[in-house]
């Protein structure tokens, strides 16, 4: 539990629940939608300066800085569950809870896909773009955030183009297509059923497609969303494609061997009792079920039938990862491009009690002055580095980490002040 | 003069060839890369011991005037010939190597428990020369390869399975083929297996009491042959007509194997039967 007294200077921290510390049954529960970021936004208004929320299939992830009145982390947690009525599954232990350079490594390491269940997943950058997208067009990003998402995304994209960390690197897609042909080999004689339109429905589509499979369903609450998915496809080839109903699709489950479902539903699309009485159609044919949805669509007693294999996303993550020790090589070469943005960020972020003064002193620029910001940044140089330590070692608590943080502001503020007393000839 | 210890050195040489390959079938599926190398050292080992294996057949034929089923060690070694070239036309038409390991293994096994015990009977029965006799033990050593190879395809559908339904990354998901193809071979196996034994039985039945004379329906042989295509036949039901679920079908073909294998070593290596030439 972190506990920051009122103190003028804003603190960034971030609170979560990830693959790390919690299974996918507490995880769904606990996932927001798109569409509902800016309502658990607005819940935090009055405590938070400013707030950016990651809720992927791996994390859901709270990114803030505090407002000088005052923090606690129980508070941010309670109101998660409370807006998302998790209550029963979800309870505080399940969260981890950092502040400061840690909370920004954090993200750094989130952003590069460090973090990720499956190293090397590169959808994760566009999901922290994305959660940060809607936190600024809903106004809960500010000075902190710009410039750690900033950051966090360049370091990411470094990553990506300096080392083969993303190269053949897993995607649910990917899996998807080769569970499929582990089960089936061929699919050319196979019909799928796509359950939702979002963007891994359509990368797995897209692949299927390529592998030449016979037919594919596509359904979605919102048929048009079906259609544009089927436009967007880069044509079928021998594929064919029909659309179906929202309402009517469980009418043709038994058609299909596989089944793809990444609905944004609450509830099971697909129930045990419904299932049951397709599973006697299929007349003992396998079936291959992948459930991508956090919470998922599919209820996971389906499972215990025997010809049917039903996958959620943390399986899939578990079984299909051919490039694991290749990536794994190049971890290093990743965190060495982490640790000189990150440093970077924390040089800047820990300036910012004294920025007006820096500003100041840049502005009315002579000798003493350039000697000044010169010990500023020899100082902070020598203790972000230290922190930085702390953070990679795990060292030291959050409160450690948060005196450290006063301490060293006040002795920039002191540097700062016998500069200014200097000046004024005081 | 030369040819006994010929037929000796080549027995011993088949027996180490089986290991060998055995071995290099076990480094392809267990290592984590493929090399072209191991793969045409594996094509070319597998021809050459069907090759030298039917040389073998050959010249003990020429040497000793009869086929080689006199005795269980020269069933043996055809039987392990039968898996072998079985094995030969599965992975030449599928292109999976990587069952080789589990085949090859079993029929090396044959082979070497053959090489050690194998010796020429000073006395041939005269039975032994009958055209139908010929026939009856193609057919039933065609038959037990085929149960040879359905239960190994049947064990392997299972390992497989049970990788896929648990989420285990391991070895057997990577390298074996998809579970459509060994339920695919596994079951055209026990189709084989049935009509193989179902031939057996029938030229059995018309050609022993013709050249038995104390021929007996009673005779244990005849009964767990009986069983084990009774096993065969239960598997060919719950195919075609049934349509069970491949799990049961799987362990269907993995207990034929069991039973079959059992069955034979009771009846061959403890009862007395009229249905022994040597």
């Amino acid at each position: 539990m972190i506990k920051i007294p009122s103190h003028k200077h804003p603190v960034i921290f971030s609170v979560g629940i990830n693959h790390k510390t919690a299974p996918l049954e507490v995880r769904e529960k606990i996932s927001i939608n798109e569409e509902n970021l800016p309502d658990v936004l607005n819940c935090y208004k009055d405590v938070l300066k400013e707030c950016m929320i990651i809720s992927t299939c791996n994390r859901t992830e709270i990114y803030g800085v505090t407002n000088g009145s005052g923090f606690d982390s129980e508070y941010i947690k309670h109101k998660l569950i409370e807006y998302t009525g998790a209550g029963d599954t979800v309870n505080p232990g399940h969260f981890y809870e950092l502040i400061l350079g840690s909370s920004a490594a954090q993200l750094f390491n989130v952003a590069s896909s460090l973090d990720s269940m499956v190293v090397g997943d590169s959808q994760v950058i566009h999901q922290v773009k994305r959660s940060y997208q809607v936190a600024s067009e809903n106004g809960f990003t500010g000075k902190v955030l710009n410039q750690i998402v900033q950051k966090a995304l360049h370091a990411a994209k470094k990553v990506k183009s300096s080392t083969s960390l993303f190269e053949g690197a897993f995607s649910i897609s990917y899996a998807a297509v080769e569970l499929a042909a582990k089960i089936f080999g061929d699919l050319k004689n196979l019909t799928a059923l796509v359950i939702g339109a979002g963007e891994t429905a359509e990368l797995t589509l897209d692949n299927l497609i390529k592998k030449n499979i016979k037919k594919v369903y596509i359904t979605n609450r919102t048929r048009k969303n079906a259609e544009d998915l089927l436009k967007k496809l880069n044509g079928s080839g021998t594929t064919e494609c029909e659309i179906l109903e929202f309402s009517d699709f469980k009418n043709s489950v038994f058609q299909a061997d596989i089944i793809i479902s990444s609905t944004g539903a609450s509830n099971y699309v697909l129930k045990y009792d419904e299932y049951k009485k397709i599973v006697k159609k299929k007349k003992g044919e396998p079936v291959l079920i992948i459930d991508i949805a956090v919470p998922r669509d599919i209820d996971p007693e389906i499972d215990k039938f025997g010809n049917v294999f039903l996958k959620n996303i943390d399986d899939l993550n578990s079984i299909v990862d051919d490039n694991f020790e290749k990536r794994m090589s190049v971890i290093p070469e990743a965190e060495k491009i982490i640790r000189f943005e990150l440093m970077e960020f924390l040089n800047w972020y820990y300036t910012i009690p004294v920025q007006p003064a820096i500003q100041f002193i840049q502005a009315n620029s002579n000798g003493q002055a350039g000697s000044q910001i010169k010990e500023i940044r020899n100082f902070l140089t020598e203790n972000i580095a230290g922190i930085y330590n702390k953070i990679t070692f795990g060292a030291g608590s959050s409160n450690e980490e948060l005196n450290h943080y006063y301490g060293l502001i006040e002795k920039l503020e002191q540097i700062n002040q016998s500069f200014n007393r200097q000046v004024n000839g005081g | 003069m030369f040819s006994e210890p010929i037929i000796s050195i080549i027995n011993y040489l088949l027996a180490g060839i089986y290991v060998l390959s055995s071995l290099i079938y076990g480094k392809h599926f267990f290592s984590k890369s493929n090399s072209e190398t191991t793969l045409r050292i594996l094509s070319f080992i597998l021809v050459f011991v069907i090759v030298l294996q039917f040389l073998y057949f050959l010249i003990r034929g020429i040497v000793y005037k009869h086929a080689p089923i006199t005795t269980p060690f020269e069933i043996m070694t055809l039987l392990a010939f039968c898996i072998t070239v079985t094995y030969f036309i599965i992975e030449l038409k599928t292109g999976v190597t990587q069952t080789g390991f589990f085949i090859i293994s079993i029929a090396a096994i044959f082979q070497i428990v053959s090489s050690i015990f194998i010796e020429e009977l000073d006395k041939i029965n005269p039975v032994l020369n009958s055209w139908l006799l010929g026939f009856h033990v193609a057919f039933a050593l065609a038959g037990y390869s085929a149960i040879v190879i359905s239960g190994i395809y049947g064990f392997l559908y299972l390992k497989m399975y049970n990788h896929i339904k648990s989420n285990k990354p391991s070895n057997f998901y990577k390298k074996l083929p998809s579970l459509f193809l060994l339920e695919k071979l596994a079951k055209t196996s026990i189709l084989f297996g049935f009509a193989f034994l179902t031939f057996t039985i029938i030229i059995g039945i018309i050609w022993l009491p013709m050249a038995i004379e104390e021929f007996s329906y009673t005779d244990p042989k005849l009964i767990t042959t009986f069983a084990v295509w009774i096993v065969y036949l239960l598997g060919y039901i719950s195919i075609k007509i049934y349509r069970t679920e491949s799990r049961t079908t799987m362990k269907l073909a993995l207990l034929g194997l069991v039973f079959a294998v059992c069955s034979i070593l009771i009846v061959n290596f403890l009862f007395e039967s009229f249905h022994r030439f040597y």
